[in-house]
């Protein structure tokens, strides 16, 4: 067990590793310097610029500096921002962010997951047909439109929420929901498909020929077992909460990390842009990780497993 | 109370099946009576409704698709206890009719009053929950015992059926239990309530046999023990020769005849009984078919000549026996990962660990064994779908195993292979009459217009119309589809076929038609086979000799008619005895010799003799030492200590 | 039942007809062949016609097309004129979904996306097809080393979430001057056969140890014969599947990149362009993003409906 969690962080320092090279690369092979876009310099100032981000620097010792900060932790300057470091912007958009992503999270594990179970019990009935309907327009809506449609709705039509901003409890709702749409529609179609396919196991017949009432059948020996595929999806779709945060944060006016990185896109703020990505994919690795300790621990067989060959 | 002894009384029983294909009569008015305290065996092939009837006893048909359209169920009352829902009058006075029950209360019949074993032991644990959980949530739902005692009834109970060190096993999960230790824990939580009937739905059909040997002296143990009456359905008429008291035979959803177990086989009343005793071969029955002359087929004219074809073997009567196949010191290893994703280290799994033997021309061997014996890897590492560790394998005096790429497919053409699933070996995105050319198209032999009166051809040699050449494997039976793969085989106008298996996913009746062809076919064209299976009496039935292996080792070599006179190694000595017969009488008189526990694992195996963990004779000198193949005379070959 | 777990029927439940021992050669049963005469494909249109939202996924996928080709030539605007005395008119008989701010008839701009996003969809989706395919036969097919090291490879790649990859991609060539539009298809092209080459690589990996493969070997066919003759057919079903999956997600990306400025931009209109455009006005112009914003929705929920319903018809295994 402790091998394998050893081997698993080098992995998943080694991927963040790989991750931060290629973008660091990328951005310098971007043809104009970073500070083209703003208007025409005198050329006294950039040559200043580049002396202070050590631009002047061979290529190879940016990126080696670069990679010895970053496993200080130091993610650098904004070039945009002249007085902040991207450590600074993480610091403060990351904790909105994440709270606002684990709301739709935790929104999409507790509606998602019993929608499903209900409509897989209720198969083809018009409970299921319409659950199933709904998720399907659920999955299909791009998350940029579901906020712009919410938003016509609910703030400007029936005034019941803010339109934007953050802060207050009803500055939320609209956000989160729009996160979690499409996670708790890709939830209920997953637990009820699982559920359909559980519920034609043999061992659900075996404990049904116990005598065992129905809602045992499926508490006790049908819901973990349709546990495992959803611990399976959970990462990709927490990767899908964070990237959709990036439009949502804007829409909204919500000073998260995700408005920030769009901002340094826009602005071609290379630093940032580069943090940010390795912080993501650094905190999407994790999260990857923690799945499958999870996993594991839903799945004995796992646990104990040897390959078979026949 | 009723007075007829009756513990059950189907009447009348109609179940069916409503898919989009139209509606399937599964079950079309069964009756059947069991007697309290007695064994009844329902016999009948894919499809019979032998399950469904029972299931439907259960009252767990799937629905939809399935319900149950008529008829009753009608079960003591007095054992129920459930004295307000007693039948007055009648026949079935003092009966309850477990159809007409509401939910709840059936709910409380399942698992207390009948208990059911399911076929496959692996899909029939709950993967994710431990056994001691499994084992004990029926007597808690039921109210027989508190969560303490039935732990410790549950303990008892696994002692009983034959686990050891029960105490500790009970926090395990169903993975770290072997096949035939998860049938019987399905055999002990059946039984956890003390039900007055237990229902086994092929208990042992997916079991090796000598585990299947096991299981069944357990379940006849248990039946002494909790004077439960016993409903087991099989396909198989020698398993329920050993157990039953009285025998069902099933037909189309009907049953056809019901008589006492020993009078059915002795003189079976309905000629589909009959007809079913037939096809299946005993091993106390003396071979009949004698090969004493076969000549090269007509039909074989436009493939070419194979280089090894010598003409001396074209003969008339006596079997000429120059070798066609030899094995040596052949070695399969495969490389594993062991442990699971948390402690992962590669070990080699030795599937076949020095086996050496030889076919002669024209012979049929049988190669036999259980399930991981090796026996399927020694058959595709002839062909060469599988490179061979080390040992040599030669064909009509060439090495295969040092031929190129290249000269290796020419081979192939001369040797090919009948698989084990005619539903998995038929590609099914193509057509017949595709599948049966494609090796003639690969060779590049004849014009298109020849291979097509070629397939036409083979396809009559099968015993199929030659007119469905252009329908998909989908549209045929099983049967059909395997008579569409021995076709393919035969396109090349082959020398050797090694059959996998050939007959085990078939039903009895099917198994006696393709065994009938194949030996028509080695007639006609003068084959060598090599026959793969775990069935003994169908080796017996069709081969010269039998090569017994165990644990990727050879056991034992010899003539068929000896081996099963005559056997000496323990592990064929066991095997043999392991396989029911289908005559009551014959069966309640042999000794059986059943062997403890399951197969070691191939990537761990015991020192020694492999054999030894599971020997009844076994001496500290087998753990030290491994024991030679030695000639006993007259190609009798034996690996044991003790044999002289 | 014998034999078998579960209760699937196959066609004809009946045991199989014949007689016993000694078998027929030609047996008149024999001759005779249980099921309909239907193949794979016509079997999965059949069932594919009996899910209603799926044929209307179709039928709107089809109307869609011939809007995109046909309607911006029989429109009498063009998607880039300017009417300036006639900005941010609300939907009237002449301009059925308004103008926008610089007085361009909107739904002539709405039609003209419609093309950006089909192209968008069909291009991205036969490049992945392409990619995947490849990747992931590859891979499987020769398994053991060459398989851990390619999927090593599209591991990490999964580790990033596929949107920061497009977005970087895009950056780049978007500021070396490359076409925005080819500048989308790369990008999306070049990320999102991930989960094609996965899907295939599990199909090729357990059909070829599936016995009409190894029945194939046996007679002699080589490699290539294998893959594409018996392994890629058998795994289609699952393959167009996720063709199908994979227009409405770069059709989404699309619109997305567009959405946050990285797309195709003024004046040419994408539904992404139009529904950025129509968010800044949205509180004086709602009618300005709602046309686009329906407009994406409806793509998406075609080819989502198609999509669910093929794989129903296709592949039953497959699920998420």
């Amino acid at each position: 067990m402790l091998k394998f969690i050893l081997r698993r962080v080098l992995s998943m320092i080694l991927v963040v590793l790989i991750v931060a090279s290629a973008t660091f690369f990328m951005m310098r092979l971007l043809p104009s310097g970073p500070f083209a876009r703003e208007k025409k310099l005198p050329a006294e100032i950039i040559k200043n610029l580049e002396e202070r981000y050590h631009l002047d620097d061979p290529l190879w010792k940016q990126y080696v500096d670069y990679i010895k900060n970053l496993l200080q932790g130091d993610l650098g300057p904004s070039f945009k921002y002249r007085n902040r470091t991207v450590n600074n912007i993480i610091n403060d958009g990351f904790p909105v962010s994440a709270a606002l992503g684990a709301v739709a999270v935790l929104l999409a594990v507790v509606i998602g997951i019993p929608l499903g179970i209900w409509a897989a019990l209720r198969q083809n009935g018009w409970q299921d047909n319409l659950v199933m309907f709904v998720a399907l327009l659920g999955v299909s809506v791009p998350n940029f439109i579901m906020a712009v449609l919410l938003m016509l709705i609910f703030a400007l039509g029936l005034h019941v929420v803010p339109a934007a901003g953050w802060g207050t409890f009803k500055q939320i709702i609209l956000p989160a929901i729009t996160l979690a749409g499409y996670p708790i529609a890709f939830l209920a179609r997953l637990v009820r498909s699982s559920m359909l396919e559980v519920l034609r196991q043999e061992y659900i017949t075996t404990a049904r020929a116990k005598g065992l009432s129905e809602s045992l059948v499926i508490f006790r020996h049908a819901l973990r077992n349709i546990l495992i595929p959803v611990v399976t999806v959970l990462g990709p779709l927490i990767a899908a909460v964070f990237t959709g945060s990036f439009v949502v944060e804007k829409i909204f006016a919500i000073p998260g990390l995700g408005r920030y990185y769009v901002t340094s896109i826009n602005d071609r703020d290379y630093t940032t842009i580069l943090g940010v990505t390795i912080f993501y994919s650094a905190l999407l690795v994790f999260m990857n990780f923690l799945v499958d300790l999870t996993y594991a621990w839903l799945d004995p067989r796992i646990r104990y497993v040897e390959r078979k060959v026949s | 109370m009723n007075e007829n002894n009756v513990l059950m009384h189907i009447q009348g029983l109609a179940t069916s099946f409503h898919t989009y294909a139209g509606v399937v009569h599964a079950v079309d008015d069964m009756t059947l009576t069991v007697p309290k305290d007695s064994v009844v065996g329902i016999v009948g092939e894919s499809g019979s409704g032998k399950s469904v009837t029972m299931m439907s006893v259960m009252r767990l048909i799937p629905s939809p698709p399935g319900r149950i359209e008529g008829g009753h169920v009608w079960f003591d009352g007095e054992a129920l206890g459930m004295s307000d829902r007693l039948e007055k009058d009648g026949p079935d006075k003092g009966m309850v009719d477990l159809l007409s029950l509401p939910a709840e209360e059936m709910m409380k019949v399942r698992g207390r009053h009948i208990g059911m074993i399911f076929q496959d032991p692996m899909v029939s644990l709950n993967p994710v929950l431990t056994i001691g959980l499994q084992m004990t949530e029926s007597m808690v739902v039921h109210g027989l015992a508190t969560k303490e005692e039935s732990w410790k009834r549950a303990v008892d109970m696994l002692a009983l059926v034959g686990i050891p060190n029960p105490e500790e096993r009970m926090r395990d999960y169903p993975h770290q239990y072997s096949g035939g230790m998860r049938q019987r824990v399905m055999i002990g939580m059946a039984l956890s309530c003390s039900p007055e009937l237990v229902i086994a739905d092929e208990p042992t059909t997916s079991l090796d046999v000598t585990v299947q040997a096991q299981i069944l002296e357990l379940m006849k143990e248990l039946k002494a023990k909790f004077k439960s009456s016993i409903v087991i359905i099989s396909h198989d008429l020698s398993i329920v020769a050993g157990m039953a008291d009285k025998v069902v035979v099933m037909y189309a959803g009907r049953m056809l005849e019901e008589a006492d177990a020993c009078d059915l086989y002795e003189k079976p009343g309905h000629p589909y009984t009959m007809g079913l005793m037939k096809s299946v071969p005993r091993l106390d029955a003396e071979r009949t078919a004698a090969r004493q002359s076969w000549r090269r087929a007509p039909c074989a004219v436009f493939s070419p000549p194979s280089d090894c074809a010598g003409s001396s073997w074209i003969c008339e009567g006596g079997i000429a026996m120059d070798t066609i196949l030899k094995v040596e010191h052949l070695k399969k290893y495969f490389a594993v990962n062991v442990g699971g994703p948390f402690a992962r280290h590669r070990a080699s799994l030795k599937a076949v660990d020095d086996v050496s033997f030889d076919v002669g021309r024209g012979e049929t061997v049988g190669l036999v064994g259980e399930t991981g014996c090796g026996k399927t890897t020694v058959g595709r590492t002839i062909v060469g779908l599988y490179a061979p560790t080390a040992g040599s394998i030669t064909y009509c005096d060439e090495n295969l195993c040092a031929l190129t790429h290249e000269a290796m497919r020419k081979v192939r053409s001369k040797l090919q292979m009948i698989f084990q699933d005619p539903y998995a070996s038929l590609n099914p995105r193509m057509t017949v009459g595709n599948i049966i050319e494609e090796p003639m198209d690969i060779f590049r032999i004849g014009t298109m217009a020849e291979r097509r009166e070629r397939v036409q051809e083979l396809l009559h040699t099968v015993g199929l119309n030659p007119e469905h050449a252009n329908r998909f494997p989908h549209e045929f039976s099983g049967g059909q589809r395997q008579r569409i793969g021995i076709a393919r085989a035969l396109a090349m106008s082959p020398d050797f076929i090694i059959a996998d298996e050939p007959i085990s996913a078939l039903d009895v009746s099917i198994q006696a038609q393709i065994v009938n062809m194949l030996e028509d076919l080695q007639q006609n064209l003068g084959l060598t086979y090599l026959f793969i299976a775990h069935d003994l009496a169908m080796v017996k039935h069709i081969s010269d000799r039998v090569v017994v292996l165990y644990l990727g080792k050879i056991v034992e070599v010899d003539e068929s008619k000896d081996i099963y006179r005559h056997p000496l190694h323990p592990y064929t000595k066991a095997l043999l005895s392991a396989v029911p017969i289908p005559d009551p009488r014959v069966e309640m008189q042999r000794q059986r010799i059943v062997l403890k526990g399951d197969l070691p694992s191939p990537i761990n195996p015991p020192s020694g003799c492999h054999f030894r963990t599971r020997c009844p004779i076994a001496q500290p000198i087998c753990s030290q030492q491994e024991p030679e193949l030695r000639d006993m005379g007259s190609g009798h070959v034996v690996a044991c200590h003790f044999v002289d | 039942m014998a034999g078998q777990t579960g209760w699937q029927f196959k066609d004809g439940a009946g045991p199989d007809a014949g007689s016993f021992a000694p078998a027929p050669r030609d047996s008149a049963e024999l001759q005779q062949v249980a099921g309909q005469p239907t193949t794979y494909w016509s079997d999965a249109i059949r069932r594919i016609r009996r899910n209603k939202l799926a044929v209307v996924g179709f039928w709107i996928i089809i109307a869609l097309l011939v809007v995109a080709i046909v309607g911006p030539m029989v429109s009498p605007y063009s998607y880039e004129d300017q009417d300036l005395e006639n900005t941010f008119q609300s939907p009237t008989l002449r301009h059925p979904f308004g103008t926008d701010q610089l007085g361009r008839d909107q739904l002539t701009r709405v039609m003209y996306g419609s093309r950006i996003s089909l192209a968008v969809g069909i291009v991205c989706a036969a490049l992945n097809f392409l990619i995947g395919v490849t990747y992931g036969g590859i891979a499987a097919y020769f398994g053991g080393r060459v398989d851990d090291i390619m999927m090593r490879i599209v591991d990490i790649l999964y580790g990033i979430p596929t949107l920061i990859i497009v977005i970087l991609l895009t950056v780049l060539f978007k500021d070396r001057g490359v076409n925005p539009l080819v500048n989308v298809f790369i990008a999306i092209g070049l990320t999102y056969w991930l989960p094609m080459a996965r899907i295939v690589r599990g199909e090729i990996l357990s059909l070829k140890e599936r016995e009409f493969a190894l029945a194939a070997k046996t007679i002699g066919a080589t490699n290539n014969r294998i893959l594409f003759r018996h392994l890629i057919p058998n795994a289609m079903g699952p393959i167009i599947v996720t063709v199908t999956l994979e227009i409405p997600s770069a059709i989404f990306t699309e619109a997305f990149l567009s959405y946050i400025g990285l797309g195709v931009s003024a004046p040419v209109a994408s539904w992404g362009v139009l529904a950025s455009d129509g968010t800044q006005a949205i509180r004086s112009y709602p009618y300005l993003v709602l046309f686009p914003a329906l407009a994406i929705s409806l793509t998406m929920f075609a080819f989502n409906f198609l999509g669910d319903g093929l794989r129903d018809a296709l592949d039953p295994r497959l699920r998420q």
